[in-house]
């Protein structure tokens, strides 16, 4: 029974991956609104509803766009603190979504200082349900990990 | 105003009904004189119906003489003479009672005549024939082509002689029939004793005193190109006295087949043999008359087609006999009686087909294909299913006068009385004068057919006639709509507004249909698998080994494997194009193939003609929304099944009423329901804000650059010149704004003495100095504008402001914008270099002909983005002029257009003295960008059958939910593209169809929607997909991908996913369907153009690498294959070469009695420029003049107007009016080619050795530059990564 930097590690990344959770929760909703466009066709069509509708989107795209590097930013936050606890494990199973996302960020279209979520590509359904896949994926990771950061800290607390 | 702008279509309607008073008048007249002899009209009128009513049993009686004489074959001239007066009573009969009645009416009148006609000639003429064994096939086959001869000749007349009238007259289906038909009449009476057929003739003269003037034209084409059948003739001619009684029965079932309307499609292309399928029409017409005849109607499953097409033309067979036995009976003793007359027609006749080959006749344009084809087949008595399926096409349009209307007349003449002539007009303002499918479809349906091609070796002569046709086809189909209501055209009307007749009798059965009858009128469609072991697409074809792939004549869109009514009803492939026209059924399928699937549209392309439909309640499938198209089912009268997502929907009340004709309870003969492209006035439920007035603003960039580029004036002068040409309507408004480093704008309030200038200094935060008065209306404020207009181009030309504040100015026009929205037309020369929205150089000079990585394809800010999504969301599109000598950022400044459904325009080193063919192509462009059509607020939604599913848009547009494309506006020049997955197996069914409905609000503040709809069949093995690619429309679709990938990933990515889609298809299609050793490079013969596409695609300046490139031309040429049509893209990609000093009127086409020489597609590789020749590059947007230094000078003098060589300038953009004829042929070539594309290309005349050769030799692709290999390296290449 030892409050070791490891354990301190997992217990801050629980409170995090709880964000995290949260973030792919929102991102799952926000895509399922840039999907579904929930007026009546004629109402679609109608040139009001295109600015309202318009106006949504983008905004939508403004919070995913802000929520990108947050999400980011702390998903490398975990990965530098299980390097330093020396949690080599935890390391691996987070590895190839930090390379994930280095490549989301650095492989944006050329020379735009916007990350993705682009409202014009967004709207496009195969970019669309990447999008959502992604998040649901990402999801279901963020939530075991989360279990398992949970496991982790009760085994390190206990263990030693 | 008309669909088609306002120009054509107001004038229309007047003459037409002006005809068709005189028409009505002038058939119920004759019919009457006919039937009663001597007797009064007005009695007669009377006597029309009760006359019919006796028709009825006279058929009855009538017929077993009739046919006892076919089975019997010999009955003499006496039996037939006997019989004159009884067919001559049928005849007036049956022309009084269509004349009462159905608009088509008398068209079929005339053609009954015309029938026995043909009888007659071709009894004469084919009795040569008749005599083999075969006679009674070959008899059975020729009807269908005499009777695209005998139609032949009223094409011309309606395209050559008077096309403004006819286009006219064409409004409506029943007028565009009559006009055929007169013709038809004019000719009986030519050929027969006037005193007999004394009826038509008044018909004749009173209705159309043109059509005698039509009728000595093909007679005079004839004498001067005298046909292989000719000869034939006197031969025939003693023959046909001889053969009369004979020719009776021989021909008759012939006629019946002719008569039978679309069932003789289908009893055509049956795989019975046609000696009993005539039998069977003698037994029917002896027995089974009553009883048949109406039983095709009651079969409904699929699998009984035979069955029904065979009832189905008996049943036709019985109907007609009434009237064609008469006919055929009497004209036959005509005939002898007159025989020195019936020569001279008989060849008239045939000149059509002669002519079709020696294309200068006025026929030409016409007929394209079913002349050529069958030609050869009258010669050659072989290939007859090939025949066969041109003649269906064209007979089966024509019949339905006889197999349906005759049915009508004979059950409904109680209720016909006066509808005839009223109906029209009401018909008229709802169609807005239009019919556009068909021709449309006549102008695509010559290219894919494969049949002549099929079969080279046994039929030598079609072989080389063959292509023309499709050739000669293409600029109609595009250019020259005008010209093409060939004899198809003339033919379908009746068919739209005919063939889904058979109302009382078969009724909506006719779409259950469908699905079944597609197997069979496939089988002798020449695209069919059944038939033949391997159709004409899928021939292997060794790419390494054959030299010359690219066929002499442009590439076809294949048209898909639908049965011949689905086939004419789909919608024309200039608007609407899918990359696989057979679907695979399963994503698997497709995964196999390795081919894109997607959609390639054009919904906004100038229509000739269009149907335009004003109804209150606009038919829609309650559960996805789809309009009412022509291929959903009616599973009865009262309900539809929707072809999309198969819910049943009642139709409604108002539905029921077909005003077409004037009856209740024919919902599939709606116009909705008979044409594939329609447009409908939408009703107050689709829109909430009033529709917006058409709005122009001009943001024109005035700093130091543009001055001295020029373009002010230009622009105003173009402007000035198109003022009152700008589409819109009394609310037009339209607004000014320069801008430097500062930003002008121009108070042009009414009442105003001069143009007042206000300028905005504050570029930081731009605001509007006053509300109201920039944006004026048009024609309040004209004279105001007009000053302005004036005195712009002089107004800075002092300025020393070098800056440019583009950003600001935009967002200052985006504001003034807001309230109404419209279009912004932005001329920029510079990079943006003030304010927000400013950018850097990016471009590396060194860079240029880098072939490793091409960056700064993507927008450096995101500025402009923004700015267009705003602009979007308030419905303004803005439109980007480039016009710049130095790098200007176009990946950037291109945004604003690009999301707000602009359209960019770039003129690379603009300037107008300096660079004139720019400042030309700028004058010309403009002028069609002001004038052409515009639609607003817009928004495109395209539908797809259940199972299917859209990703990936490309073009101009933003994509405001999964399926809406939000298009502030749409101009009649943009292209876009669909790329398509399957989700669900499509096993369940066998069509699907796509469709797009484009809701926009017109000029003239109208809110519309147009839509189209395709059908393509799904199939389910790999062989049937590869048979259906459409090559042009992958390519195109792949180019679009490209761009994608280019500007996400890298150019590099982009090149290597061009070359691995070769290989992969090719791979795959070697692999799985090909059974040849894998050595060779086979690709099928559908596939054949693709590596050498996809290898053009990589020479391509949006793709090409190695070779310098400046950036800005790069992202033009990317912004153009988003953005363009296929056609206008294919050319881009694939230039046409041709050579261009030995011009010859061999296989010409008539456009506006001009001929234009029609020389053959030369491949782009330096090996076909020969020094003595001079040929023709047509690259779309710019055409190149290649004059060879050992050039004739002969031809140098007559068409440069140079001496020799040597004289000839370096810079040489126009060719001058010289008053020889190679001068004259290749002006006409090159106007033609120029009219054919909205956006004029500039000619650069191009010295061999001359600089500027380069720029000419960078387009032969099949040559190996030092960058890039050349076609056949290409393909080893290819075949190398196959192998891997």
């Amino acid at each position: 029974m030892a409050f070791t930097f490891a354990a301190f590690c997992y217990m801050l990344s629980l409170v995090l991956c709880a964000a995290l959770i949260f973030f792919a929760i929102w991102h799952i909703i926000a895509f399922d609104e840039l999907r579904t466009d929930f007026k009546s066709p004629i109402d679609q069509c109608n040139p009001v509803h295109a600015r309202e509708r318009l106006r949504n989107i983008e905004r939508i795209c403004f919070l995913l766009r802000k929520l990108v590097l947050p999400e980011y930013s702390i998903h490398s936050l975990f990965c530098i603190m299980f390097l330093c606890a020396q949690e080599w494990l935890t390391l691996g199973l987070n590895v190839p979504l930090l390379f994930y996302h280095v490549w989301r960020y650095f492989h944006c279209p050329a020379d735009s200082s916007e990350l993705a979520y682009d409202p014009p590509a967004v709207m496009n359904a195969d970019t669309l349900s990447y999008c959502q896949k992604e998040a649901w994926c990402k999801l279901a990771f963020y939530l075991l990990s989360f279990f398992y950061y949970l496991y982790c800290m009760i085994y390190t607390l206990v263990s030693s | 105003g008309g669909p088609q702008g306002g120009s054509g279509a107001p004038p229309r309607p007047a003459p037409v009904r002006g005809r068709k008073g005189v028409r009505a008048g002038a058939w119920a007249g004759p019919g009457v004189g006919a039937g009663a002899g001597p007797a009064p009209p007005s009695s007669i009128e009377c006597h029309g119906v009760s006359l019919a009513h006796s028709d009825l049993n006279l058929l009855g009686s009538s017929n077993p003489p009739a046919s006892a004489s076919q089975v019997a074959g010999t009955t003499g001239p006496a039996q037939n003479q006997m019989q004159v007066p009884s067919g001559y009573g049928l005849h007036h009969q049956n022309y009084i009672a269509p004349s009462g009645h159905y608009s088509q009416g008398p068209g079929k009148m005339t053609s009954l005549p015309l029938d026995t006609q043909r009888e007659d000639y071709y009894s004469g003429l084919y009795t040569v024939p008749t005599q083999n064994v075969v006679t009674p096939s070959t008899a059975h086959q020729q009807p269908g082509a005499q009777q695209m001869y005998g139609r032949g000749p009223p094409a011309p007349h309606i395209a050559g002689s008077t096309p403004g009238s006819f286009q006219g007259a064409a409004s409506s289906a029943s007028h565009l029939h009559m006009s055929a038909s007169q013709p038809h009449s004019s000719f009986v009476n030519h050929y027969n004793s006037p005193a007999m057929y004394s009826a038509n003739s008044s018909v004749a003269s009173q209705g159309f005193p043109s059509t005698c003037g039509h009728y000595t034209m093909s007679t005079v084409s004839n004498t001067a190109y005298p046909s292989v059948s000719y000869p034939s003739l006197p031969a025939g001619d003693p023959y046909g006295q001889m053969f009369t009684s004979q020719n009776a029965p021989t021909v008759r079932p012939v006629t019946d087949n002719s008569f039978s309307g679309q069932n003789t499609a289908i009893s055509h292309p049956s795989p019975l043999p046609p000696p009993p399928s005539q039998q069977h029409h003698q037994q029917q017409s002896l027995s089974e008359y009553s009883t048949l005849s109406w039983s095709a109607a009651g079969l409904l499953s699929a699998q009984d087609n035979l069955v029904r097409n065979h009832t189905g033309s008996l049943a036709a067979a019985n109907n007609n006999p009434a009237n064609t036995v008469a006919d055929s009976l009497s004209c036959p003793v005509m005939q002898n009686v007159l025989p020195p007359k019936s020569s001279p027609v008989a060849p008239t006749v045939l000149s059509s087909a002669s002519s079709a080959r020696m294309p200068p006749t006025a026929n030409q344009p016409v007929e394209p294909v079913a002349s050529v084809t069958q030609p050869s087949e009258l010669l050659q008595q072989k290939g007859m299913q090939y025949g066969d399926y041109v003649n269906n096409q064209a007979s089966s349009a024509p019949t339905p006068l006889s197999s349906t209307s005759d049915d009508e007349e004979e059950e409904e003449e109680d209720e016909e009385a006066g509808c005839f002539s009223q109906c029209p007009n009401t018909y008229d303002p709802l169609e807005g004068g239009s019919l556009p499918q068909v021709l449309l479809f006549s102008a695509s349906s010559p290219a894919p057919d494969p049949t002549p091609e099929s079969d080279p070796a046994p039929a030598p002569a079609p072989a080389p006639a063959a292509p023309q046709p499709s050739k000669l086809a293409k600029p109609f189909g595009y250019g020259y709509p005008t010209l093409q209501p060939g004899y198809q055209n003339a033919a379908a009307p009746l068919n739209a507004g005919l063939q889904p007749g058979n109302p009382v009798y078969s009724g909506f059965q006719q779409y259950p249909q469908y699905p079944g009858m597609n197997q069979l009128s496939s089988s002798l469609g020449g695209l069919s698998l059944q038939s033949s072991p391997q159709p004409e697409s899928l021939r292997p074809v060794n790419l390494t080994q054959e030299r010359n792939i690219l066929p002499t004549t442009p590439v076809w869109a294949p048209v898909p494997n639908l049965n011949l009514e689905l086939k004419k009803l789909n919608c024309s492939p200039d608007s609407f194009r899918c990359t696989l026209t057979n679907i695979p059924q399963t994503q698997a399928l497709l995964n196999k193939a390795k081919l894109p699937l997607g959609l390639l549209l054009h919904p906004f392309r100038d229509l000739t003609q269009l149907p335009v439909i004003t109804s209150n309640t606009i038919v829609r499938c309650r559960s996805c929304r789809t309009y009412i198209n022509p291929f959903v089912s009616f599973i009865d009268q009262r309900r539809w099944k929707c072809n999309l997502c198969y819910r049943v929907n009642d139709v409604p009340e108002e539905f029921m009423y077909n005003p077409l004709t004037r009856s209740y309870g024919e919902p599939h003969k709606r116009p909705e329901v008979q044409n594939s492209t329609v447009e409908f006035i939408a009703s107050s439920d689709y829109m909430l804000r009033p529709p917006q007035p058409a709005v122009y603003l001009f943001v024109l960039d005035v700093s130091h650059n543009a001055v001295e580029a020029g373009y002010l004036t230009i622009l105003c002068h173009s402007l000035l010149e198109n003022l009152d040409k700008l589409p819109g309507d009394s609310r037009t408004r339209i607004g000014f704004m320069t801008f430097d480093s500062t930003i002008h704008f121009y108070n042009l309030q009414e009442g105003l003495s001069q143009p007042q200038m206000l300028i905005v200094s504050d570029i930081d935060d731009v605001f509007l100095p006053t509300p109201d008065s920039l944006l004026v209306n048009l024609y309040e404020s004209k004279e105001l504008i007009k000053d302005l207009l004036n005195a712009l181009p002089n107004m800075f030309t002092n300025t020393r402001e070098t800056h440019s504040a583009l950003g600001p100015a935009l967002q200052a026009a985006f504001k003034l914008m807001s309230p109404t929205g419209g279009r912004v037309s932005v001329f920029q020369t510079q990079l943006p270099s003030l304010g927000a929205g400013l950018l850097q150089s990016r471009e590396d000079p060194n860079q240029r002909s880098s072939t490793k990585v091409v960056q700064h394809l993507g927008p450096a800010t995101d500025f402009y983005k923004k700015l267009a999504l705003d602009c979007s969301g308030q419905q303004t599109a803005v439109d980007l002029f480039l016009l710049s000598s130095q790098y200007s950022d176009l990946a950037s400044l291109a945004c604003m257009s690009k999301y707000s459904a602009g359209c960019i325009y770039y003129y690379p080193s603009f300037h107008y003295t300096h660079n004139p063919s720019q400042a030309e192509k700028l004058q010309k462009d403009l002028k069609r960008y002001l004038t052409r059509k515009i639609g607003f607020e817009a928004v495109m939604r395209i539908r797809c059958t259940k199972g299917l599913s859209m990703h990936t848009f490309h073009g101009n547009f933003f994509v405001r939910s999964t399926d809406l494309l939000s298009l502030a506006n749409i101009n009649p020049d943009a292209g876009f593209a669909v790329q398509l997955s399957i989700e669900e197996s499509l096993t369940d069914t066998s069509l699907v169809c796509f469709q797009t409905a484009l809701l926009y609000t017109s000029s003239k503040g109208e809110r519309r929607i147009r839509v189209h709809t395709l059908c393509s069949p799904v199939v389910s093995s790999l062989a049937d997909v590869y048979a259906g690619v459409d090559v042009q429309a992958a390519i195109c679709l792949l180019a679009n991908m490209a761009v994608d990938r280019s500007v996400s990933s890298s150019l590099s990515d982009a090149r290597d996913a061009l070359v691995n889609a070769v290989v992969d298809s090719l791979s795959a299609y070697g692999s799985t369907v090909s059974n040849l050793q894998h050595s060779a490079l086979v690709a099928p013969s559908s596939l054949k153009l693709f590596p050498l596409y996809v290898l053009a695609l990589l020479k391509q300046k949006a793709f090409r690498t190695g070779t310098s490139t400046r950036l800005d031309d790069r992202v033009y040429a990317m912004c153009q294959i988003k953005s363009q049509p296929l056609v206008h893209l294919m050319k881009m990609i694939h230039p046409n070469l041709y050579r261009i000093d030995r011009l010859t009127d061999e296989g010409a086409v008539h456009v506006n009695d001009r001929v234009v020489p029609q020389p053959p597609l030369q491949k782009l590789s330096a090996e076909k420029l020969t020094r003595e020749g001079a040929f023709l590059m047509d690259c779309g947007s710019v055409f190149y003049i290649w004059i060879g230094k050992g050039c004739d000078n002969n031809f140098i003098e007559d068409v440069l107007g140079y001496p020799n060589f040597a004289s000839i300038p370096q810079k040489m953009t126009h060719l001058p009016e010289l008053d020889t004829l190679s001068s004259e042929r290749a002006r006409s070539f090159i106007t033609w080619l120029r009219d054919s594309r909205p956006l004029s290309p500039v000619l650069h005349v191009v010295k061999d050795e001359s600089p500027a050769k380069t720029e000419f030799f960078q387009h032969l692709i099949e040559d190996r530059t030092e960058a890039a290999f050349s076609y056949y390296e290409f393909l080893l290449h290819v075949q190398q990564q196959i192998c891997k």
